[in-house]
């Protein structure tokens, strides 16, 4: 029985000991992008420069030894594309052992290679990053873990496969967290973002931040899960001793100032008949610097303590109208001075609202303190309210120099101030709005603003409506 | 005669002492102080006064450290308390509120007319 080579479904060639192709098929021919002649060109020829020296070594070789070969190599073929072969030869020998030639198959196996290098390099990336990923099955049983995890956690990947995800290292966290997550990833089939207390095999505890990932089979249901854990306890950590410091320094620094602040008082309570109009300017000024310096501590206590967590919302029943009045009323001066008017207008009957009434005032107090210093003298200010939906929107407006359109995508960022304010007034702590911002969606609220330089910028606080009364 | 109504400073600092002390006695009271935490227990069990303005950051002892042995005396646990202190978290708010102080101020937020207020409030009206 004869093969004919045409049928193989593989390119198939036979050469001479010279390496000159005797025979082939058409699809040798097609791989190698090749035509028909007399002497179909060799695959050897086509040796990519970058294989061709191992390539030509491990042949010769194999030919020395009478052996079959088998070669995976580049070739370039007439129209310069690089493909990738895949070559076994057997030896054909004669009757007294002598060499005659090769029989060989060629198949272009490109497709398949880049696949696989690509498989492998996501393989090395998984197992090599820095941060700790495990794969888990639709149950959060560990199908794979990583090397960060054992470096991280002080499991061996093959103590982890196969127990229940956290089962080892975590567990520290309160029961309705784990709730959550598990409702979050399984339930509702979204990924899971937040931080997080685990414990290594030696006991100690760290924080990480965690994301898990549902992965989803064609029918829409979780086929496995992705979790990818960082360690953050030193960024954790810093954290920490930032907002201890500042909490420290702000209150070693209040005690001075409320006794400056106190001094002033009495100061002014006392004998002031033997003092010029010049002295008396300079005392007013010690002590609006002082009061300028509290307020500068206060902005930075409030900053540390919404990082540290540690600020209660207390809501009670707030009128806000009231409220804003009473905010007004500490501005009333220094508007007076600046021969600005104050609007207010509030709907009659405007909704009582469930709010930290301290903190919603401190948040109005920075706006209309804003509004008032980038405002020009005899300009003016609107405060107002206005039910929509199911919303309060409480509106502070300005007819002042606006925030700059290059500026307005970082002005609630902490720290930051816009150029044109850093021009007008120097005392400023780009804490304000950050504050404002914190308050208003620690509360459920929503804040945004308009704004057109030199011609004024209102900002909204909306807060929702949830018990009338 | 209305006898004048005597208050307690437990103050460590000597220039906040100064000034609350000078504004109180001006504004017609009685001002007994003590720089420590222990000195101030002693004093208000010695002495009475009608209100206590109690400092919490002080050397060896806080402010709040003293109430529970104020609370378990028979007139301590009455006696009218204003923690006065910088200390503005909520963590410290609770603590004192937990042995029924009668307000708790922030120094840098309260003018001596602020507290002269407060004090008047906790007093029996003439």
């Amino acid at each position: 029985m004869t093969i004919d080579l045409e049928n193989l479904p593989i390119g198939a060639f036979f050469e001479d000991v010279s390496g000159a192709i005797k025979s082939c098929n058409k699809l040798y021919l097609k791989t190698l992008g090749i035509n028909n002649g007399n002497s179909p060109r060799s695959w050897r020829e086509m040796i990519d420069l970058e294989d061709e020296m191992s390539t030509q070594k491990e042949w010769n070789e194999a030919t020395n030894d009478k052996k079959s070969k088998h070669i995976k190599c580049r070739l370039k073929k007439p129209n310069g594309n690089i493909i990738r072969v895949d070559i076994r030869a057997n030896p054909l020998l004669d009757k007294s052992g002598n060499l005659q030639g090769y029989t060989g198959t060629l198949i272009d196996i490109t497709n398949q290679a880049m696949f696989e290098e690509l498989l492998e390099r996501f393989k090395k990336a998984v197992e090599k990053t820095d941060s700790q990923i495990i794969f888990t099955d639709a149950e959060g049983i560990v199908v794979f873990a990583n090397d960060a995890v054992e470096k991280l956690t002080g499991f061996t990947s093959g103590e982890i496969v196969g127990t229940k995800a956290g089962k080892l290292w975590g567990g520290l966290m309160d029961a309705e967290y784990y709730t959550k997550l598990w409702q979050k990833i399984k339930i509702e089939k979204l990924p899971f973002d937040a931080e997080i207390i685990n414990k290594k095999k030696n006991g100690e505890t760290y924080f990480a931040q965690i994301n898990i990932t549902p992965v989803l089979d064609s029918k829409g249901e979780v086929e496995f899960f992705v979790g990818i854990e960082r360690d953050i306890t030193y960024f954790k950590e810093m954290d920490r001793v930032k907002n201890e410091f500042i909490s420290i320094t702000s209150h070693q620094l209040r005690t001075p100032l409320s006794s400056i602040k106190w001094l002033c008082e009495l100061f002014w309570n006392g004998d002031l008949k033997g003092l010029s109009n010049d002295q008396k300017e300079i005392m007013q000024k010690v002590q609006n610097e002082n009061d300028r310096l509290i307020k500068l501590v206060n902005s930075l206590l409030n900053i540390s303590r919404i990082e540290s967590d540690k600020i209660v919302i207390t809501p009670i029943l707030t009128n806000i109208p009231q409220l804003v009045d009473k905010v007004l009323d500490d501005f009333k001066e220094l508007i007076k001075s600046k021969k600005q008017t104050v609007e207010i207008k509030f709907p009659v009957g405007t909704p009582q609202l469930f709010l930290d009434t301290k903190l919603v005032g401190e948040a109005l107090s920075n706006l209309i303190s804003n509004a008032h210093k980038y405002t020009p003298e005899g300009g003016r200010l609107w405060v107002k309210g206005k039910v929509i939906g199911n919303e309060l929107i409480i509106s502070v407006t300005d007819n002042g120099i606006g925030i700059p359109v290059n500026d307005q995508h970082r002005i609630f960022e902490k720290f930051f101030r816009a150029e044109n304010a850093l021009l007008k007034q120097t005392n400023g702590s780009g804490l304000g709005l950050y504050f404002v911002k914190w308050v208003t969606e620690s509360q459920g609220g929503r804040v945004w603003f308009e704004s057109t330089e030199n011609v004024g910028t209102t900002f909204y606080l909306a807060f929702p409506i949830t018990h009338k009364n | 005669m209305n006898k004048t109504p005597t208050l307690l400073l437990v103050e460590d600092e000597a220039p906040a002492v100064f000034a609350i002390e000078k504004y109180l006695t001006n504004a017609g009271f009685s001002v007994l102080t003590a720089f420590s935490a222990q000195e101030g227990l002693k004093t208000a069990l010695e002495s009475r006064p009608d209100a206590i303005i109690l400092d919490v950051m002080m050397p060896a002892e806080s402010g709040l450290d003293i109430l529970p042995e104020l609370r378990a005396d028979s007139w301590g646990q009455d006696a009218k308390v204003i923690v006065f202190s910088n200390l503005s978290d909520d963590k410290h708010k609770a603590l004192a509120n937990k042995y029924n102080v009668d307000g708790y101020l922030i120094k840098t937020d309260t003018s001596l007319k602020d507290l002269e207020n407060a004090i008047k409030q906790l007093l029996p009206k003439k």
